[in-house]
Order: structure tokens, then C-alpha cells, then sequence
């Protein structure tokens, strides 16, 4: 266990290194002359000359991606042309914000597939079956974009139920900073108006990121649940008389849960990817709608900042999935390598 | 409950009778659309004309107008070749490419097969579309850039596929036969495995096809792709945002054809697909 979980850190490892090298190459190599870049259009050489000067870019390459990779070792992204701020601090301030939205789309996303998959495996080739089938290859090729902006056309325009966008009123006053999410905070000073408020804020971006994935979740869970239920020990469980439900949750779900598993994994990378499009759509104060205000105005380093963290993020994810195996499935223990 | 006989798998049995026939002609459609934007488009695509701004659906505007005056039905027509033929080009290039880097591997010695796969595995560490968009953002604006960007995160699954494919292949007789008569590895690589590897390939390529244009049209939406006027499909979705809480068809069609096109493609690689397990 313990040598399966140093090689799985290892491993999440590489794959950091391997975005900062290539996030470096992006920044140095692919641009003509980085310093230029950075200064902007209308500087004059001698501004070009200083800000050479200072980020190192008159340097021999090797060191500059040496004294690259130690600033990021030390949680150093580069500066920010836009806010004047460094990166990292940006990123704090937009992080909760993110996270919110990721962990309530999530929860979402887990609860509603679920139960979706437990419905169209129970009579495979029924009509709940085909018509959830049906929905789920729509929802594929639904772009998440265009999913957003009609979900803001008719909860918004249409019907004003629900708010164009931000994660917050602004005339409301917005509870203490405690964990960072805003409902839990709201809660927390025992503002009920606050909670509602923000849930209805993170309606519609948690919906859109939902329905998208929900497509391939489904799929995919309901596949594994089939596939159980055709196994043997079902049909003995069956012939003893179990109830159809004691079966499906008792001993269904628990040999279905590793493919569940791998693919909802495979779920958080496109999760990562939407939210930044949902961000930008509903103007959500994130760090995907931080990046994206960003490059709007040629300022790039922000962008390789999120590429890094969400990189970061994913190799946690991953590595959490990773240990959850032989939590569900004891048989997992073994197969370590 | 009774014990399935359903293969896990949803295949297209059913909705073949309907639902095959209409991706076929979705596909046709678009077909014309790209090799006869002029004949098919009533309207310039290009050309502003003020007095009829954000104009609603007419019998002159079928999709009806945008802040320009142009007519969103022509641009869509103009639009497929840029987005549906970006798209075209990333998955048939990522094709190319992961079934020579998958051939290769798969035929290696087992350190350089390892090696190889191990950079195919880094890529699936990625959150892929984030790391399209700092490409896409780091080369520069532009439809080439968002191709690049995509290609780069889109020739791993390939490579991953394809290798599997010739591990198996490998193994059977046929390709054992060659070689007991002393065919060159090359030879049997060319005559023997790849043409049964392609076969799958085909399946694949079609249903990324569908994948590959909703992630062009989002990189663009994001501002990454083509300019404006070009009529690129999610460049007219960004290009609709302020004006779609009044102009409902100027947001709803252009998604309408990303969501069609990518259904149709995903549809047809299924027949395919069953076809092929058939």
C-alpha cells in the first residue's frame, strides 16, 4: 500500500513537472521575444531592456528554467499585468469561489446520475431506459456555452426567476469569510436570506456543468450496473428470494461501484475544463473567469498559472480516487502496481 | 426483474429506424453546406447592412439578422466550413499521428513501447481543455492555433488505441503465419496489422468529429479562434451574448447546428461501431 501510494506521488509528480515544462516553452520559447511581449505594445526599448533585465530573459535558457521551476516550487506564478498583483495572490482570491461552484456541480452530478443509472438499469430497453438514453446522447453534443446562455435566456429573460450571473447580490451584505464558500458561510452567520441568495446564484452554473457531464456519466454507470447484474451471484440471490431493491443496493451496487468510480475520474477532467466556460458565461468570480479576463488583454501568465493548479488539482483528484479502490472493493488491495 | 439479456452496451437497434436515416441526412446537409456555401446561402455573409438589425425570423431571414444586419441562416452556411472543416482537420491529423506513434510502440521493444506509453499517460493527467487553452492563448489568436492546441491534447487517445490494437493483432494467426514465412516486420506492419487497425480508427474519428466541434467552437467562444466577421459558429455565439436576451435566434441556431452536427457524427459512429461488433 504504502509503496503503491509513493509511486501514485511519484507519478502526480511527473505530471506537474511535465506542465511546467511545457507552460515554460509556451511563455519563452513560442513568443519571439518575451520581453517585448511583456511590456506591452507601446513601450520603448528601454522599458523592453529593463523588464529583460528583471524577469532574467537576458539569461542563457537552461537558467532561466531553472530559477522558473524553483519560483514555482515556492508557489511563485509570475506577476500579472492587468491586476499589478502576483498570481498566487489573484488566485487565492478567486479559488473559493471555484471550488464552491466545482464541489456543489459535483455533488449534483453524482446524486443525479446515480439515481438515473439505477432507473434505466432496472429495465434495460424499457422507456424510462430509452428516453434517458435518448436525453444523455443530446446532452453530448449540447456545447456547454450555448447550454448556459439558453438556460440564462429563459430562467432569466424569460422568466426572471433566476440571476444572470455573479455569485452574489450586490445590495446584499455578504456574510464573513469563514470557509470561503458562501453557503456555508451564510450559514454560518445565520443568514438565511444570504443562503438562498447564493444558492440561487449557483443554480443555473452548477446546472449547466451538470447536464453536460450527466451525459457520460449515465452512460457509463449504467453500463457497469447492467453488466453486474447479469452476473451469477445475482441470479442466486434472485432464486433466494432477495428483494429486488436489497439486491440492487446490497450487492449490485457495491461490484458496480469501481467502474462508477474510474468513471467519474475521468468526469472531474471535463469538470475542470467547463468550469471556466461556465464562469465566463455567468460571470462567476473564479479563477477560470479571472484567466479568461486576463488573455482578453494579452496578459498570458495567468492562464499558464490555471493550466498549473487545475493540473495540480486533477493529480490530487486522481490520487484520492486512487486510495478510494480498495476502500470499495477490498479485492483491489492486491493489484497495487 | 428479469436477468438481462441486454448487452451493457446501448446500441442503435432501436432508434436506427429513425434516428440513422436523419444523421445521414444531417451529414449530407452539412456536405452541401461546405462545397456550396454560394448557391445555398440566400445572403452575403459578410456585407453589414444596418437597417435590418436583429431583425426576427422572416421569409427573407429565415434564422433572421444579427447586430449587423447579416443573415445568421447564410453565415451558418459560410460558418460549417470554418468549424465543421477545423474540426475535420485536428481529428483526421491526431488520427494520423497517434496510429503512427501507436504502430510504432506497439511493434517496439517492450523499454521503448514503456517509454512511449508513459508520455501518452501524461497526457491523460491533464485536465485537457485547460491545457488546450493555454496553448491556444500562448501561440495566438486564430482558427490555426485552436487547431494546434487541440491536436496536441487530441493524438494520445489514438496513439493509446492503436497500440492496443496492434498488441492483439500481433498475436493472431495470420500475422504469425507472415512471419514464420519471413516477412519483414515492416511489411507485416503495412499489409497486415494497419489495415485491420484502421477499421477501428474509422469508428473513433468519426464519433471525435462531433467532440472536436463542440471544443473548437468553446476555444472560440472564449475568444482564442477566429476573428470577427468570419462566421465561425462559437464565434457567433460570443458574438450574440449582449444581444441574445432580446434576439433569441441569433443565440439558439448557431447552437442548434453545433448540437445537431455533433449528435449526427456521434449517431453514425455508433452504427458504426455496432456494425462492426456485428
Amino acid at each position: 500500500m504504502i509503496a503503491f501510494l509513493f509511486k501514485r506521488l511519484v507519478w502526480g509528480l511527473l505530471v506537474l513537472i511535465a506542465v511546467a515544462v511545457i507552460t515554460f516553452f509556451l511563455s519563452r520559447v513560442v513568443p519571439a521575444d518575451p520581453a517585448a511581449f511583456l511590456a506591452g505594445q507601446n513601450a520603448s526599448e528601454e522599458t523592453v531592456q529593463r523588464i529583460r533585465a528583471e524577469h532574467g530573459l537576458d539569461r542563457p535558457l537552461p537558467e532561466q528554467f531553472a530559477s522558473y521551476m524553483i519560483g514555482l516550487a515556492k508557489g511563485d506564478l509570475g506577476q500579472s499585468i492587468r491586476t499589478r498583483r502576483s498570481v498566487s495572490t489573484d488566485l487565492k482570491q478567486y479559488l473559493p469561489a471555484t471550488l464552491e461552484l466545482l464541489t456543489f456541480s459535483f455533488v449534483l452530478y453524482l446524486a443525479i446520475s446515480f439515481s438515473l443509472a439505477v432507473l434505466a438499469a432496472r429495465h434495460p430497453g424499457g422507456t424510462v431506459d430509452g428516453t434517458i438514453r435518448l436525453i444523455t446522447m443530446i446532452g453530448t453534443g449540447i456545447p456547454v456555452f450555448w447550454l448556459g446562455m439558453t438556460l440564462q435566456f429563459f430562467f432569466f429573460y424569460k422568466l426572471h426567476w433566476l440571476p444572470l450571473g455573479a455569485r452574489f447580490p450586490i445590495r446584499e451584505t455578504v456574510p464573513p469569510v469563514v470557509s470561503g464558500f458562501l453557503l456555508i458561510d451564510s450559514l454560518l452567520a445565520g443568514s438565511l436570506s444570504a443562503f438562498l441568495a447564493s444558492l440561487k446564484h449557483l443554480t443555473l452554473p452548477a446546472a449547466t456543468i451538470v447536464v453536460n457531464l450527466l451525459a457520460v456519466g449515465t452512460r457509463l454507470s449504467r453500463a457497469a450496473l447492467i453488466q453486474e447484474q447479469s452476473r451469477l451471484y445475482v441470479r442466486t440471490a434472485r432464486g433466494k428470494g432477495l428483494s429486488p431493491n436489497r439486491i440492487l443496493f446490497k450487492h449490485i451496487l457495491r461490484n458496480a461501484l469501481s467502474p462508477i468510480l474510474t468513471a467519474t475520474t475521468m468526469q472531474f477532467g471535463y469538470m475542470i475544463s467547463w468550469v471556466i466556460l461556465v464562469e465566463v458565461i455567468f460571470d462567476w468570480p473564479g479563477i477560470g473567469l479571472y484567466a479568461y479576463q486576463s488573455f482578453q488583454v494579452f496578459d498570458y501568465s495567468p492562464v499558464i498559472a490555471l493550466a498549473i493548479v487545475s493540473t495540480a488539482g486533477f493529480v490530487i483528484i486522481n490520487l484520492v480516487m486512487d486510495l478510494l479502490y480498495p476502500v470499495i472493493d477490498p479485492r483491489v488491495q492486491s493489484v497495487g502496481s | 426483474m428479469s436477468i438481462s439479456t441486454q448487452p451493457a452496451r446501448w446500441t442503435i437497434t432501436r432508434p436506427k429506424g429513425v434516428l440513422l436515416p436523419l444523421a445521414l441526412l444531417v451529414l449530407a446537409i452539412l456536405a452541401a453546406f461546405t462545397l456550396l456555401p454560394g448557391v445555398i446561402a440566400p445572403h452575403d455573409p459578410i456585407a453589414l447592412a444596418m437597417a435590418d438589425r436583429l431583425k426576427p425570423p422572416s421569409l427573407t431571414h429565415i434564422f433572421g439578422t444579427d447586430e449587423g444586419g447579416r443573415d445568421v441562416f447564410s453565415r451558418i452556411v459560410y460558418g460549417t466550413r470554418y468549424s465543421l472543416g477545423v474540426a475535420i482537420a485536428i481529428v483526421f491529423a491526431s488520427a494520423l499521428f497517434g496510429v503512427i506513434y501507436g504502430a510504432i510502440s506497439g511493434m517496439a521493444r517492450r523499454g521503448i513501447d514503456n517509454l512511449m506509453m508513459r508520455i501518452v499517460d501524461l497526457f491523460f493527467g491533464f485536465p485537457a481543455l485547460v491545457l488546450a487553452l493555454a496553448v491556444a492563448a500562448s501561440i495566438g489568436r486564430g482558427l490555426d492555433s485552436v487547431a494546434l492546441s487541440l491536436a496536441i491534447i487530441w493524438w494520445p487517445g489514438y496513439a493509446r488505441l492503436v497500440r492496443g490494437e496492434v498488441l492483439r493483432l500481433r498475436e493472431r494467426p495470420h500475422v504469425e503465419a507472415a512471419r514464420a514465412l519471413g516477412v519483414s516486420e515492416m511489411t507485416i506492419l503495412r499489409r497486415h496489422i494497419i489495415p485491420f487497425v484502421v477499421q477501428e480508427v474509422n469508428v473513433r474519428v468519426t464519433t471525435d468529429i462531433g467532440y472536436a466541434l463542440v471544443a473548437v467552437t468553446a476555444l472560440s467562444f472564449l475568444g482564442l479562434g477566429a476573428n470577427s466577421p468570419t462566421p465561425e459558429w462559437g464565434l457567433l455565439i460570443r458574438d450574440s451574448r449582449p444581444y441574445f436576451g432580446s434576439a433569441w435566434w441569433y443565440l439558439v441556431f448557431p447552437g442548434t447546428m453545433i448540437m445537431l452536427t455533433a449528435t449526427a457524427f456521434s449517431l453514425i459512429g455508433d452504427a458504426l461501431a455496432s456494425r462492426r461488433a456485428a
